[in-house]
């Protein structure tokens, strides 16, 4: 619309100067019909369109699922961008902001999260706010004599499927008008998991068992290699922050060295979301390649391979089993 | 003037998207209409007879689901818990049925793939079957069997075309 006054405004003003450029006005006039025909029963249409309510998530992952589940009824956005670490977020005054404004928040849970950022948000904002991995069987990690529960369940497509079903929930407590609808999203995205994971049995039985090892950045394939028989090993722990059990220690950093080159790994990998300075110095130190880039706490960028869950768990079992063969 | 001419030209456009608008909305609502349906009469008993144990998995909450797409996705048989496959399921005094073709959705779970950690073998992939068997008054009407590929649920549809007892079957609208 500023645009249309805009041109009336130099269309008006060349018209008192007298200037007499016929074609100009011409051409100037089928631009302004075509804006004002175009523009504002465009934006009367949108104005009728009621207000959609808003989920904020703290991970691409999560985002990911909601935005199966709830299609076009909610708006869905997402406070991590693409490649960010939700280990070490730091806030910003933009995601208090944008909390501010949401209906619901949904967050993984069991502290993905660092220092439990996407909760503190939602507390401040007085928002309500939903864990993902509500009924997930956890693993359980034990390191420096503390025991945490690993939150990167969503590398196992059954617990995708959990994450979903709490979605689900959370959405239709607020809009319960629309539940069957939200079910019926869910029923069919639940069935593209299995698929999904079938497919990842098949891609896996390419690999003998003993050559199932993944070593990687750092622990957050846990869940993974759990359910399709591989043993996994990181230099690094569950989390890239310094909390209980998290972060790079020198025995950690030996182990990863050692299984390599005791099992014979064939290639090793970096995460899209971890520095890999780190893998790469243990590449040289073991003599192994490395096998190529896995999605791990953050998602591809729009356009890659692994913008969406399902090509982010492809693209990663693509990956490890060519880089493994 | 010409601006004059542009804003009048502008407001006979848009004067005529809401025209058109107005018109469009204010026409009838197309109703659909349904061609008389005729309920079929009999006994009428279905059997399903399963290759493997009908269990749920992790994407799917129900082990056993019989459906009725035509009349609204009516739910026939819903379990949930798991079902041996060494007697046939009977869905017994089955209601519903009309005159003509019938489709029934039939989706039965194989549950969960797992990786045997315990003994370190390879998961395997074992295909499912299951053999449909509708009859009428203890009579085989139609038969037929659905496959899944290895490690999937087994889901198809069955269509079944029943056909008139002559002056025994009602006629009568059925509303969806």
């Amino acid at each position: 619309m500023k645009f249309a006054f805009a041109v009336v405004f130099d269309l008006f003003t060349e018209h008192v100067a007298g200037s007499g450029r016929l074609m100009n006005y011409r051409r100037r006039v089928v631009l302004i019909c075509c804006c004002l025909a175009f523009g504002l029963p465009g934006k009367a249409l949108e104005a009728q369109q009621p207000q959609r309510r808003l989920i904020v998530c703290s991970t691409t992952q999560v985002a990911n699922f909601a935005k199966h589940v709830v299609g076009d009824r909610w708006q869905v956005k997402c406070v991590l961008a693409s490649g960010q670490d939700p280990h070490l977020y730091e806030v910003k005054t933009g995601d208090a902001k944008l909390v501010a404004q949401a209906d619901l928040c949904l967050e993984n849970g069991w502290h993905l999260e660092g220092n439990d950022w996407m909760r503190k948000l939602a507390k401040d904002a007085g928002k309500p706010i939903a864990s993902c991995v509500k009924g997930v069987a956890p693993l359980k990690l034990t390191s420096d004599g503390s025991e945490v529960l690993d939150p990167h369940a969503w590398f196992s497509p059954k617990n995708a499927a959990i994450y979903v079903s709490n979605i689900v929930d959370a959405v239709s407590e607020l809009d319960p008008k629309h539940r069957d609808e939200y079910e019926a999203r869910a029923t069919l995205y639940r069935a593209q998991l299995r698929t999904l994971h079938l497919w990842i049995v098949r891609e896996c039985n390419q690999l003998p068992l003993k050559e199932r090892r993944l070593v990687t950045s750092h622990d957050a394939f846990n869940y993974f290699c759990r359910e399709y028989g591989f043993t996994a090993a990181a230099p690094s722990g569950w989390s890239t922050g310094q909390e209980a059990g998290g972060g790079v220690t020198p025995q950690r950093r030996r182990a990863a060295v050692e299984s390599i080159r005791k099992y014979g790994v064939k290639a090793i990998f970096v995460e899209t979301s971890v520095n890999p300075k780190l893998i790469r110095q243990i590449a040289a130190d073991a003599g192994v390649e490395i096998g190529g880039k896995l999605y791990s706490d953050s998602m591809g960028e729009a356009g890659s391979a692994g913008e969406d869950y399902l090509g982010m768990m492809r693209e990663n079992v693509l990956t490890i089993v060519n880089g493994l063969k | 003037m010409r601006p004059l001419l542009a804003l009048c030209l502008s407001l006979v456009i848009l004067g005529t998207v809401k025209l058109f608008l107005v018109f469009v909305n204010g026409l009838p609502q197309y109703v659909p209409q349904k061609a008389a349906e005729t309920a079929a009469s009999g006994h009428f008993r279905l059997e399903l007879t399963l290759t493997r144990d009908a269990q749920p998995d992790a994407f799917e909450q129900t082990s056993l689901l019989v459906t009725l797409p035509q009349q609204g996705d009516r739910e026939l048989f819903r379990k949930e818990e798991v079902i041996t496959c060494a007697d046939p399921v009977v869905i017994d005094f089955l209601t519903g049925l009309i005159v003509g073709e019938n489709e029934l959705f039939i989706q039965v779970g194989v549950g969960d793939v797992e990786f045997a950690s315990a003994d370190g073998q390879e998961t395997t992939l074992q295909p499912a079957a299951v053999r449909v068997q509708l009859f009428r008054d203890q009579l085989l009407l139609a038969e037929e069997t659905l496959w899944a590929s290895p490690g999937e649920p087994i889901q198809g549809k069955v269509v079944i075309d029943v056909p008139s007892l002559d002056g025994q079957d009602n006629e009568k609208n059925h509303e969806h």
